[in-house]
Order: C-alpha cells, then sequence, then structure tokens
C-alpha cells in the first residue's frame, strides 16, 4: 500500500466517522490520542528494526554461502556481543557457533555454543511480565523488538552440533552428555508444543478483549474477530504453509539419527546393554520416518543384530559418510492488504507484514562415493531441515498471524481517529509511522542445512575413497585404520569444495580436515 | 573551615563502597539449606557416595576374611545424564570412604586408559641410572594386583509431572566386580531424585 492510499484511507474514515461529542468527551479522546502518537512516535524510534537486522543477516549468509567460514565467524562474533564478554545476542552466538564449526574451530564453536544454550535457558527462564510486556511492545511496533525467540530445533541443533565437535576432538564423554541433551529437548517439543499454543491463544483472547473494549468508546470501533477470519483466509491462501510437510512429533530424524549412530558406536566399545537399547530405539525411530533410506535400515539391522547376538561378535570395519547439504531456508516479508471491518458497516483498509519461507537450493542431489574398484554409491537423505523449520513455523504462524493483525487494529485504529481529530496532516505523519513499524520480523538461524545426507559401507581396502559430485570439487579422503569412522562432509552452494573431517572410532586423533 | 561537606562526601564515599561491597558467605557443607539445583551438585555426590559405600561394607562383600585389605581398582565410570559432571569427583568421595573403612586400598598404578598415577611406572624407569642409588629405587615384583574392580554409570531419567512441574531422577549404580573371578560380588543403585519447574531444561 502506498502512502497516498494511506491518506485517503485516512481521510475517508475521517469522513465517515465524523460525530457529535460533548466538549468533556473531546478532551479525553484528545489525551488518548495524544498518548497514541506519543506510543506511535517511539515505535517509529524502534522501526526499521526489521529492515536493519534482515540485512545484518544476508551481510553473513554471503560469507557463509560461500564457505568462507572464518570471515562469516568474524562478523557474527562482532555482533553477538562485545569480545571481552559473555555473548549477549542468542542469534548471532548461533550464527557465530556454526561459522566457527565451518572452520573446523571446535573449542571455540562449542564455547559459543554453551553460551548460546545459557541464553536460551535464560530465555526459558523470563518472566510473565517481561514476556507480556514484549508481546504488547511487538503488536505496537512488530516482533522484531522482541529478544530472538530460539526455535526448538534450534535447542536440538545446538546439542546435536556441541556433540559433533566434541566428536572431532575425540571427547566420548561429553559428547554422550550432549546426545542426552538433544533427546530431552525433543522430547520436551512435544509437550511445549501443545502447551505453548494453548497459552498463546489464551494470552491473545485476552488482549483481543482487551483491545475490542478499549475501542468500544471510540468513534471507529473495530470488530476483530471479524477482521481476523478475512485475514487468515487471505493470508493462508498465499502463505503456502502447505508446502513444508510436517514431521510427525516434531522429531529432527537428523538428531535421533547422530544419537543412534553415536550409542551404536559407544556399546561396541563399552559392551553396555543400555547404549545398544538407546541405539536401538533411536534407529527404529529414524528408520520409521525415512523407511527409504537403506543405509539406516542397515545401521537398524545391525544393531538389531547385536542386541540378539551380543556384543561379542567382531564386527568389520565400517564408515560413514555424514553430508551437511546446501543450507536451509530464510525468512523473506511478504506484505498483505487486509481489510478492518468496523461496527458501523465501514471496512478501513490497511496492511500488514507476515515472514515467509523461502527455500535455499541444496548444493548437489547427492554425494557419490568410489574407492577406485567396486566400491560406487550414493548419500541418501536421513533429515529434510526445510521441513524440521517448516513444522515448527507452521504450528507458530497463527500466533504470528494474529499479533500482527492486532497490531495493524490497533496502529490503523489510532491513526484513523488522528485524522479525525487532528486533521488530515496529523493524519499523514501517523500513517508514515504505521507504514514504517509494520514489517515482518525475518531472524532465524540462517546457518543450518538444507538437509543431512548419509551413506555407510564397509571399509575398502585401499583405505581412501573419492567423495564428489557433479556440483562439487572431489575430495580424496583417507580413512583411518581403525574399527569405525565417519567422514563428516558440508557444502554450503554448488560449485565449491566441500569441507571434510574424519573421525575414528574409538577416537584416537582427529584424523584430517580441510 | 567548614568540615560538614567533607564529612558528607566522606559519608556518601563510604556508602558507595558499602554497597559495591559483595558479601561472600562460608557454606557448612554438613548442614547446608541452600536451594537446590536440577542438576547434581556436591550434596548430591556426598549422599550418593555415603550411601553406596555404606551399602557395600554392610554387603560385606569387602570383608577380607584373614583381616586384610582387599585392592580395587577404578574402572570405567560412565556419566551417562545430561550434565556435564565430573565422575571423578563421584569416585574419589568413594575411595576416600572406604580407604577410611580400613578394608579396601585403591591401586593406582592399574586404570583403563593408564596408571591413574604415573609416577608409579616413571620411578620404576631410575632403575638405569647411575644418578640413583639403586637400592632406593623400586624393585621388580613389587606391586600388587587389584582383587577387585568398581565400574559404574550414573544416568538421567526426566518426566513431566500433572501438576506442570518436572521430575529428574539420577541413578548412581555401581558395581563390585571379582576380577579374579569376574563376578560381580556388589551392586548398587543410589536414586537422587528432585522436582522443580519445567520452564525449562533440566541442565
Amino acid at each position: 500500500m502506498n502512502l497516498f492510499t494511506l491518506v485517503g484511507i485516512c481521510l475517508n474514515a475521517r469522513q465517515t466517522t465524523i460525530k457529535k461529542y460533548s466538549p468533556g468527551v473531546i478532551l479525553q479522546i484528545h489525551t488518548a490520542f495524544l498518548r497514541g502518537v506519543g506510543v506511535l512516535v517511539s515505535a517509529a524510534l524502534l522501526a526499521g528494526c526489521a529492515a536493519h537486522q534482515a540485512r545484518q543477516i544476508s551481510g553473513f549468509d554471503e560469507h557463509f554461502e560461500a564457505s568462507n567460514y572464518v570471515a562469516a565467524s568474524e562478523y557474527a562474533m562482532d555482533k553477538a556481543g562485545p569480545g571481552d564478554k559473555a555473548p549477549e545476542n542468542l542469534l548471532w552466538t548461533l550464527q557465530a557457533a556454526s561459522a566457527l564449526r565451518g572452520a573446523a574451530d571446535y573449542r571455540t564453536s562449542n564455547a559459543y555454543f554453551d553460551f548460546a544454550e545459557a541464553l536460551m535457558t535464560r530465555e526459558d527462564g523470563e518472566s510473565l511480565i517481561r514476556d507480556g510486556g514484549e508481546n504488547a511492545l511487538a503488536v505496537l511496533v512488530n516482533d522484531s523488538v522482541m529478544g530472538y525467540e530460539p526455535a526448538i530445533y534450534d535447542g536440538v541443533m545446538v546439542n546435536t552440533f556441541k556433540a559433533l565437535n566434541m566428536l572431532a576432538e575425540g571427547d566420548l564423554g561429553n559428547a554422550r552428555v550432549e546426545l542426552n541433551r538433544a533427546d530431552d529437548r525433543q522430547r520436551r517439543a512435544v509437550e511445549a508444543f501443545a502447551k505453548e499454543i494453548a497459552k498463546r491463544q489464551e494470552e491473545l483472547e485476552e488482549r483481543q478483549a482487551a483491545e475490542t473494549a478499549k475501542h468500544r468508546g471510540g468513534a471507529n470501533r473495530v470488530d476483530t474477530k471479524r477482521s481476523l477470519a478475512v485475514v487468515e483466509r487471505k493470508v493462508l491462501s498465499h502463505i503456502e504453509l502447505d508446502r513444508w510437510a510436517a514431521y510427525p512429533d516434531f522429531v529432527n530424524p537428523f538428531a535421533t539419527y547422530v544419537n543412534g549412530l553415536f550409542f551404536l558406536l559407544a556399546a561396541t566399545d563399552t559392551g553396555d546393554a543400555g547404549d545398544l537399547r538407546k541405539s536401538h530405539d533411536a534407529l527404529k525411530r529414524v528408520a520409521s520416518m525415512v523407511p527409504d533410506n537403506d543405509y539406516v535400515q542397515q545401521d537398524l539391522a545391525l544393531v538389531e543384530g547385536l542386541s540378539s547376538g551380543g556384543l561379542e561378535q567382531p564386527l568389520e570395519p565400517v564408515v560413514w559418510v555424514l553430508f551437511e547439504n546446501g543450507l536451509g531456508p530464510v525468512k523473506r516479508e511478504r506484505r498483505f492488504d487486509i481489510p478492518l471491518f468496523l461496527v458501523s458497516d465501514d471496512v478501513l483498509y490497511t496492511s500488514i507484514a507476515l515472514p515467509k519461507l523461502e527455500p535455499r537450493p541444496a548444493a548437489t542431489k547427492s554425494l557419490r562415493i568410489a574407492d577406485g574398484n567396486e566400491l560406487q554409491l550414493k548419500t541418501a537423505t536421513v533429515a529434510d531441515m526445510d521441513r524440521v523449520i517448516g513444522t515448527e513455523f507452521k504450528k507458530d504462524y497463527s500466533y504470528v498471524l494474529t499479533r500482527a493483525v492486532l497490531g495493524a487494529i490497533l496502529k490503523t485504529y489510532v491513526q484513523s481517529e488522528i485524522t479525525r481529530t487532528s486533521g488530515a496532516a496529523a493524519g499523514i505523519v501517523a500513517a508514515l509511522i504505521q507504514r514504517a513499524t509494520t514489517e515482518a520480523d525475518q531472524r532465524m538461524w540462517t546457518a543450518l542445512p538444507k538437509e543431512f545426507q548419509v551413506a555407510r559401507f564397509a571399509r575398502p581396502a585401499t583405505g581412501t575413497v573419492t567423495i564428489g559430485s557433479p556440483d562439487l570439487a572431489p575430495v580424496e579422503v583417507s580413512l583411518p585404520d581403525a574399527p569405525f569412522s565417519i567422514v563428516y562432509v558440508k557444502a554450503a552452494r554448488a560449485g565449491t569444495t566441500p569441507s571434510h573431517v574424519v573421525m575414528s572410532f574409538p577416537p584416537e586423533r582427529l584424523v584430517s580436515q580441510n | 573551615m567548614n568540615k560538614f561537606p567533607r564529612f558528607l562526601s566522606a559519608a556518601f564515599a563510604l556508602a558507595l563502597l558499602a554497597g559495591c561491597a559483595s558479601t561472600v558467605e562460608v557454606v557448612d557443607t554438613r548442614a547446608d539449606n541452600g536451594p537446590g539445583t536440577m542438576g547434581i551438585d556436591y550434596r548430591d555426590f556426598d549422599n550418593a557416595a555415603a550411601t553406596a559405600v555404606q551399602e557395600m561394607l554392610d554387603s560385606g562383600a569387602v570383608d577380607h576374611p584373614r583381616g586384610g585389605r582387599y585392592v580395587l581398582a577404578i574402572s570405567r565410570m560412565t556419566n551417562d545424564t545430561m550434565q556435564r559432571i565430573d565422575t571423578d569427583q563421584l569416585v574419589k568421595k568413594i575411595r576416600v570412604a572406604l580407604l577410611r573403612s580400613g578394608k579396601v586400598v585403591t591401586t593406582t598404578a592399574v586404570g583403563l586408559n593408564g596408571a591413574e598415577d604415573e609416577m608409579v611406572n616413571r620411578a620404576r624407569e631410575l632403575r638405569q641410572s647411575r644418578e640413583f642409588k639403586q637400592e632406593t629405587v623400586a624393585r621388580e615384583g613389587q606391586m600388587v594386583a587389584p582383587d577387585y574392580s568398581l565400574s559404574g554409570k550414573i544416568i538421567q531419567r526426566n518426566h513431566k509431572l500433572s501438576d506442570g512441574r518436572q521430575q529428574v531422577e539420577y541413578y548412581f549404580q555401581l558395581t563390585l566386580t571379582d576380577i579374579n573371578s569376574g563376578l560381580a560380588f556388589w551392586e548398587g543403585e543410589t536414586p537422587i531424585v528432585k522436582r522443580g519447574s519445567n520452564k525449562t531444561v533440566s541442565w
């Protein structure tokens, strides 16, 4: 919606809603509007937040997509917080930790992941008063003024990446702790979603009732319920929520797969039946989620064999390839013109801005692994992060939408009343402020991959394999002479050379990386 | 000269200093009723170690028939919780308590990842050195092999309660294995259960 349309709406609203008031009522309305103008002016100061944040994220993404992880980590660390203090900005702490992991600086990466986890715990423990205050401010301005609320998948991935960093450093004991944490976060996810949605709906209904009551005395009474119903229909048909097919129970199959793989390897070392049981439960769950992935089925068959036959039989050396492919979706802003139904049969048009998930391309379809002899296979998807992220995005959407509509109702109401009582010029200022504050929150952890793929094979006698694809430069990998090894490969986009690290089990040393 | 402003500034400065000073409280660890955490703290270690050792002693598994002491080697202690804890801390408490019982001594010369005290082996390297009086160097065949091995695992289970809180259960599991026969002579499990807010994770 352009400025002229807005001005037209304001003027139109003024003409259609003039009524006669007593001097006392006029004074009250003026005071209320002055307060409203004050709020909007303050809001204007905060405006531009969302656009600025989106620009910062794009700056980081440019480095990260080009696999320039050192530059990406410096960029993110600078924004996460001052160097001599603990980072305070959760989103940038997450981005920094990912970039440091990409740069193979596992120790610093984990220090940042630890900070991120502490910030998440602090966010969880925030008081209801602060949460309520943030929500109220978000309705007045937009969601970007709230602290970054971590998604549940953020937490699960923090612990999974921490475990992988520890495995690369040969620290099995702490990797186990992190994988237990990731598993517990997944358990909490199902409960949290059900509870959170009910709580949020309740909060919004209360706020909606309060807004309706507040507007009852004014000239432009907004029928919030009717407006919301129309908006929901209009927005949902355009936002393509259905393309993000949800995973059941909010389980991230990659986190569960790494859990299953770790406890399988741990069980072969410790002989612990408890570890074997954990591995079995995790792999069974993943196998049911990705039934077409033969490698996961082979893992499950191995763990089932071990469960029934004990751990005494010697196992042939196995190599797993874990592949981080491409980059996950980003949030982009989409604006909608929406009607606000007034009780007086008039309709006032305004706009809302909503985030939309936009997928980014994979680096390649799959990796090809060959040893120059008989071995020739391709990696297969174990977890589609677009789906993991989309599942949660979808669940949260009605809340984001309702908050945006409530904000639009409030701002439009104040704007139209300012126009009516203080003239068109004041109305134009209010309209400009409303336009500036109508922005979608586009923050998200953009360093996550598009998908995770896996492959497994018996260690070839040659001890080396070539990993490549038509879209990526080939990588020669020397495999350690160990019972088990994991080759972790990462490619952010096509046309780059994938980075890789080789981990051996039992861990001895970091074998190679580039 | 009016001394009042100077007095006032001094008082103000003192008040500021007093405001800045942080108070340090020394905790009586034998009677600490301070707020607990959902994680594992030193009180949990104390409780688990004391209970485990008492059970082990009561079982008679470490009563030497000829009144001597058994030699104990410390095996794998797995931390299967969501807390980054130092299992050595728990093991140390158990070792101290067992040593005090007069029934067990612990070897530091044998461990899963090599000797706990490397000096035992390093000191033997002096056998080749002309700088040391050879009669003071440890002789061959003097080290004592362990009779028992102590292994264990700490596991954690979290549940959501119907009142919206969470219950965090820790199980300290210990096994005393007779190295000669491979049989577990004693096994113990000490649960530590905590209930608290479910607002955030338990670590």
